[in-house]
């Protein structure tokens, strides 16, 4: 009875405990907010001021003026460098470099991740080619910070950052790969020697097949024999890859490798192959399409009949043509289908290519 | 007579107690696991802005199915909410289940809908498909009319004829937040291989200003059983999914908002025709298939993308949801007996489909029985009323510090409610829920036993109030 009584006692003063800890919380999470509300509103016109008045030296003396404030600051920072560019741009960044780049540094050497992270948000808006010793130093940080990280480094036009980024995706566990692609699709044309130089590596399947989708999206042309190289790997997905980003380059040299993935063992890459011949307007890629009509996958078919929807008048001829053979209930259905979605969309092509 | 009574009293206080305490253990041990789990969870997403997503090209497109029974009231909202979804590529394919009200002509006449020729792969057997519709309007919406089959034969029709190699299963009155597709792919984009399932957050509509399809002002309804379900909600998923998902014991997907891998779907059968609870019987069955096979996988429960529903206001709707409900859980547990206790189906076996055998399916029996007990004690004079006294009290204590951390992690977490008042009127309710609701519920679980056993299978008429704020 005593035990239960102690225990009554024990739970209901940590209920209480509990409620006022909630109260509390939410009260001073409400009022830290208003605060700081209440501080932007009343920085904001200074702040446009000191962004577009004749006045030079307006930018400095507004951050020593609210040198203080400087969290409010950094949201200004960050709201306005998305909407101004030029000038008003420069002027954002010598307020940045006045009141906060120290506060940076300090915050990106915490122990505290979420501060680390604060630290590196920062930067993202106003990132210098000079400060990519600072990121390299913490390219071993947490997967979550060095991602970070290597987001402001593929901001940089300099070499040195666009390998760093290549070595730390190909050191990294392959369930983060994915997280590579973005931040690599920012590098643009710069990515290619080294993406190049990437896809003879020994790399695990599926980091392969992103660099090849990496290849495609970018798209950088001048790989294309290295892709279709690997047109011939043994890794159904990568296999699946090399098709697409070979229809997304559309380069009349790949449609023969592309024929070839057309008639795959794999249905998935057949599927993929006749989708991507939709951007090569020859009779081959048109004959291959209509074959692939016929095939007993659906979807396979299904890709076939947008294929050639997407193909214009011949390839719609060719749709006509299968809805009134007798030969093949399914290619008939199919051909049906689309051209009445066609009359339904007014367009061969739903979606994006996926 | 009374002796033996007894004897029988003092075991079955015994047995009440362990069980009692040994619950709460859990319920406190899933809270303070949740609450690990979303806190690693929000350091993990802080640097993911969601629109980069958005942009990922290798992001697998989504099939959002919706099965459609007699919803006039809450389709077209609905369906726009899931058209406005912030996602590159997904369609929205409604399945009209035979209803008998208006359901399919609003959606004609909204949408424009023709009936179009499309072709699918009848992979999984259903009732016949009298029309797919498509609207010139919005080309990511596919309306099925099929004869009346019941849900899960609803959402196989939606599972033929859709074309992408994710699904997500979603209630017709429910909303979708506009990036909850994005945040709930998230899982698949880590893990694509091992990830099977993921599951996300429920939070009731009632009260809330519902414009556009979409949530603007969250608030709390003034219906005494919806704030109830409120802080049910709270509990089950910040307090309990969550913290399942951490021990890799999730056994449960809402059926109104789940996301599948397509393809390990069908290969399982896809969902059970005639079963009530079909969503928990896809899971369970997801889990001992892929067991079976030897395969690894991973089923994950992601506390940021929400969807929004409508709870029912009043008693009877609400004991029909909750009798059909428990059904669900005893016709799963039944049909996968063979996993209770069998180490070959791991974790699942040993922890997972025990604890709902004995903690949730079982739960309202020993409850009510209990209520039985002490009533036969007081009336033979010899219930020590002290001692029920401070149990009873100890036992809402306890129910209502789960539910204080539960409104602790929403607090965390995002879409809290905007004002103190809504927090202390949650927290109050979770007292009060102790006085008459929980009983009462208690007692609508127990009916389902009887209700089990007399083979009733039917889900029993949901009637629709409509969002709230809709113009």
């Amino acid at each position: 009875m005593k035990i239960v009584l102690f225990s009554l006692v024990f739970l209901v003063v940590f209920s209480l405990a509990l409620l006022l800890f909630i109260a509390v919380r939410r009260f001073l999470s409400d009022y830290r907010q208003k605060r700081f509300r209440k501080k932007y509103l009343e920085i904001e016109p200074e702040f446009m001021e000191a962004l577009f008045s004749p006045d030079l030296e307006a930018p400095l003396k507004f951050a020593q003026r609210h040198r203080k404030n400087w969290k409010v600051i950094a949201r200004l920072l960050l709201d306005y460098k998305q909407v101004v560019s030029g000038e008003a741009g420069e002027r954002l960044r010598k307020i940045f470099l006045t009141v906060l780049k120290v506060g940076c540094y300090r915050l990106l050497s915490s122990r505290l991740v979420s501060r680390r992270l604060q630290g590196v948000s920062l930067f993202f808006a106003f990132f210098e080619p000079e400060d990519v010793k600072t990121f390299q130093k913490i390219i071993n940080d947490r997967p979550v910070i060095r991602l970070a990280a290597l987001t402001v480094l593929a901001r940089t036009s300099d070499e040195k950052a666009v390998r760093i980024i290549f070595q730390a995706f190909e050191q990294d566990e392959v369930s983060r790969a994915p997280s590579y692609f973005y931040i690599m699709s920012a590098l643009g044309e710069k990515a290619e020697p080294h993406l190049r130089e990437a896809l003879r590596k020994p790399l695990p399947p599926e980091k392969i097949a992103l660099l090849v989708e990496l290849a495609g999206k970018i798209p950088l042309r001048n790989l294309a024999r290295e892709l279709e190289a690997l047109a011939d790997s043994p890794e159904k997905e990568i296999r699946i890859r090399v098709a697409r980003a070979l229809g997304r380059m559309a380069d009349p040299d790949s449609l023969r490798t592309l024929l070839r993935l057309a008639a795959d063992e794999a249905w998935e890459v057949q599927a993929q192959a006749v989708r991507s011949l939709s951007s090569f307007k020859t009779p081959e890629a048109l004959q291959v399409c209509y074959r692939g009509l016929f095939s007993p996958s659906w979807h396979v078919r299904h890709n076939s009949a947008r294929a050639l929807a997407a193909l214009g008048e011949q390839g719609l001829e060719k749709l006509r043509e299968a809805t009134v053979q007798n030969e093949d209930a399914y290619a008939c259905d199919m051909a049906k289908m689309i051209l009445d979605e066609m009359s339904i969309f007014g367009q061969g092509e739903q979606g994006a290519q996926k | 007579m009374i002796k033996a009574f007894v004897a029988l009293l003092t075991l079955f206080s015994a047995v009440v107690l362990l069980y009692f305490f040994s619950l709460n253990l859990f319920y406190v041990l899933f809270t303070v696991l949740s609450l690990s789990g979303l806190i690693k969870h929000q350091r993990n997403i802080t640097y993911v802005t969601f629109r980069d997503i958005f942009r990922l090209p290798v992001v697998k497109p989504f099939s959002v199915i919706v099965p459609a029974y007699n919803e006039e009231k809450t389709i077209i909202e609905s369906v726009r909410s899931f058209l406005s979804l912030e996602y590159p590529v997904y369609e929205v394919i409604v399945v009209n289940d035979g209803s008998k009200d208006a359901t399919l002509e609003k959606l004609i006449r909204h949408f424009r809908l023709e009936k179009s020729k499309r072709v699918f792969r009848r992979v999984l057997k259903t009732e016949n498909i009298r029309g797919i519709y498509l609207s010139p309007d919005e080309p990511r919406l596919v309306v099925v009319d099929k004869e009346n089959g019941g849900k899960a034969d609803a959402l196989n029709a939606g599972l033929n004829v859709s074309r992408y190699p994710l699904f997500c299963a979603v209630d017709s009155d429910s909303l979708l937040e506009r990036d909850a597709l994005l945040k709930m792919v998230r899982p698949f984009l880590e893990d694509p291989e091992r990830v099977v399932a993921a599951g996300g957050v429920i939070r009731l509509s009632n009260g809330c200003r519902v414009e556009g399809g979409q949530v603007r002002q969250i608030r709390l309804p003034r219906n005494a059983l919806a704030r109830f379900q409120i802080v049910e909600y709270l509990r089950a998923f910040f307090g309990g999914r969550m913290g399942l998902s951490m021990l890799r014991s999730l056994l449960i997907i809402s059926g109104a908002f789940g996301a599948f891998r397509k393809d390990v779907v069908l290969e399982c059968g896809g969902y059970r025709r005639g079963t009530v609870g079909e969503d928990v019987d896809l899971v369970v069955r997801l889990v001992r298939y892929l067991r079976e096979k030897k395969r690894t996988f991973t089923i994950r429960f992601v506390p940021d993308p929400i969807c929004w529903t409508e709870a029912p206001e009043t008693m009877k709707i609400l004991s029909r949801q909750r009798n059909r409900w428990h059904r669900g859980l005893i016709e799963t547990v039944a049909y996968n007996r063979k996993m209770l206790f069998n180490p070959r189906y791991g974790l699942t076996g040993m922890f997972a489909l025990p604890f709902y055998f004995i903690y949730e399916m079982l739960g309202p029996v020993i409850e009510v029985t209990g209520y039985a007990f002490l009533v036969a004690s007081a009336l033979l004079g010899i219930l020590n009323y002290p001692f029920a006294l401070l149990f009873f009290l100890l036992a809402i204590f306890m129910g209502v510090i789960v539910s204080l951390m539960s409104v602790l992690i929403s607090e965390y977490s995002w879409h809290r409610y905007p004002r103190l008042s809504d927090v202390l009127n949650i927290i109050l309710f979770s007292f009060l829920e102790n006085f008459f609701y929980r009983q009462y519920l208690a007692l609508v679980r127990a009916r389902a036993f009887v209700d089990y056993f007399r083979g009733v299978r039917t889900w029993g008429e949901m009637t629709r109030k409509g969002f709230y704020g809709v113009k």
